[in-house]
């Protein structure tokens, strides 16, 4: 199987982790990961909080890119998908705005988007049937009942109607993955809760209380890690909560685990808070 | 949750045109807004802001530019859509408020808040530069900018170590068109 990927520029710096765990359980899985060839940064949320010709155009160039290849694009940052999905939305409703905006990308890119790109999270095409299936039949070893609770953040599913792929408010998807992993899946009310987002650097009061009061419910879970799908979450709670003895890990380092892949060390090293003696302890590496 | 927004002295009339602005730039229909304050009751910076999130629907309604402009809540918007998602009248603030921010840029108005636009506009300026975004290079931009050299250095350095952080950037190779699209972005400010 091959799909279009887009990783962003998180995966590659910040979110470290979660690239090197999705590059290799896909290598495992024989799923080729085709990178957009020459992609930008999305812009993000300073690109729509200053600028909304920037805010569509960037990451409207990407599109773009990625439309020549005729793959699927799958995109594991949250924060990229939730852009490129709203961006794709935006040029597919046909505005005289979208229209204005798509030709003065097109001018300085040589074409323009047609809007025939299939773009999903990389949650989403891992909750796929043929992918869940596949992925049963090469686990070697299950999460032992491991007690998680699933987060997914703000970005994931809102807005609704150009983003979600699941219920919005309720979500699932993460719930049955992780299920299908082996861990026991705890309830809780927080899963779409924000973690305080693009504020690291500039607010960092606001996302120690929010990851804060994240960490404290996932406790009163009975959870003893978060398993997340975003870089922005999972970065925000290591770095804020760093004393808080809660891992944060990305689903696909959960993934790499069960499949019993060789260098797990390459990604689960780069955490603040070392997820692998609580993974060592239920015998999952 | 009642404030000054519906008590205070301030004389405003309802403005047809300052709404009518809204909703075309940002596409929502703010006059649709009956104040259920279900927006309110979710957003995870509630606490902090100066405006509660259907306050800013309120005086977008009666056309109170100056309290709007002025207010730090339109820089402590999280865009995490959660008033979006719970809307009963289709409104996404966060939209709003994204088209208030530019009017602050637009009118050179000095933001409500300091540090996120500063860290926004370092963000932007790594991009521009390099087509992706710089982790080291936005950090010092945004240190220089806002003199707060000291902060979160252990925790810099702990990134590093873990190669979280690249000392060297990625370079987009059709640089030209990521800063053709910061052009045009300009113009159009």
């Amino acid at each position: 199987m091959k799909v279009g990927y887009y990783p962003g520029c998180s995966l590659h710096s910040t979110a470290a982790d979660y690239g090197l765990s999705t590059e290799a359980v896909c290598r495992h899985m024989n799923i080729q990961l085709a990178e957009i060839p020459d992609w930008n940064c999305c812009g993000a949320t300073p690109a729509h909080s200053t600028n909304e010709f920037l805010a569509k155009a960037l990451p409207l160039r990407n599109l773009i890119l990625a439309e020549e290849s005729g793959l699927d694009l799958v995109v594991p940052c949250t924060g990229c998908y939730n852009v490129c999905r709203q961006t794709h939305g935006f040029i597919s409703r046909g505005s005289a705005k979208s229209h204005s905006v798509n030709s003065e990308v097109a001018s300085i890119v040589g074409k323009r988007y047609k809007g025939s790109l299939k773009i999903m999270h990389l949650l989403e095409f891992f909750s796929q049937d043929e992918v869940l299936a596949e992925l049963k039949s090469r686990m070697v070893r299950t999460l032992n009942g491991l007690r998680v609770v699933p987060y997914y953040g703000c970005l994931m599913l809102r807005p609704a109607g150009d983003v979600a792929f699941d219920d919005p408010e309720q979500p699932q998807k993460l719930d049955r993955l992780l299920e299908v992993l082996g861990a026991q899946v705890k309830p809780w009310s927080y899963k779409m809760e924000c973690c305080g987002g693009s504020f690291a650097i500039p607010k960092a009061d606001i996302v120690t209380d929010l990851t804060g009061e994240l960490v404290k419910q996932a406790k009163k879970a009975g959870a003893e890690a978060m398993v997340t799908a975003c870089p922005l979450c999972q970065a925000n709670i290591d770095t804020r909560q760093a004393n808080s003895g809660m891992p944060v890990l990305y689903f696909t380092e959960l993934i790499a685990a069960v499949l019993g892949l060789d260098g797990q060390d390459r990604w689960l090293g780069k955490h603040i808070s070392d997820p692998r003696p609580l993974l060592k302890s239920h015998e999952i590496i | 949750m009642e404030s000054a927004v519906f008590t205070g002295n301030t004389v405003t009339q309802p403005s047809e045109s300052l709404a009518r602005v809204i909703e075309k730039e940002s596409g929502q229909p703010v006059n649709r807004c009956y104040q259920c304050k279900k927006c309110s009751a979710g957003c995870p910076v509630g606490p902090v802001a100066d405006l509660h999130t259907n306050e800013v629907i309120r005086l977008v309604q009666m056309g109170d530019t100056e309290r709007l402009l002025n207010s730090n809540r339109l820089w402590l918007c999280l865009s995490c859509k959660t008033c979006q998602a719970r809307c009963p009248n289709g409104i996404d603030t966060s939209a709003v408020i994204d088209v208030l921010k530019a009017m602050v840029f637009k009118q050179s108005r000095t933001p409500a808040e300091r540090r996120i636009p500063e860290f926004y506009k370092s963000f932007l300026d790594t991009v521009n530069m390099t087509g992706r975004l710089y982790e080291l290079g936005m950090i010092g931009l945004y240190k220089m900018r806002t003199k707060t050299y000291t902060e979160d250095i252990g925790l810099g350095i702990e990134m590093l170590k873990r190669g979280k952080l690249k000392f060297l950037p990625e370079k987009v190779k059709h640089l030209d068109q990521v800063k053709a699209i910061f052009r045009k972005g300009r113009e159009k400010k």
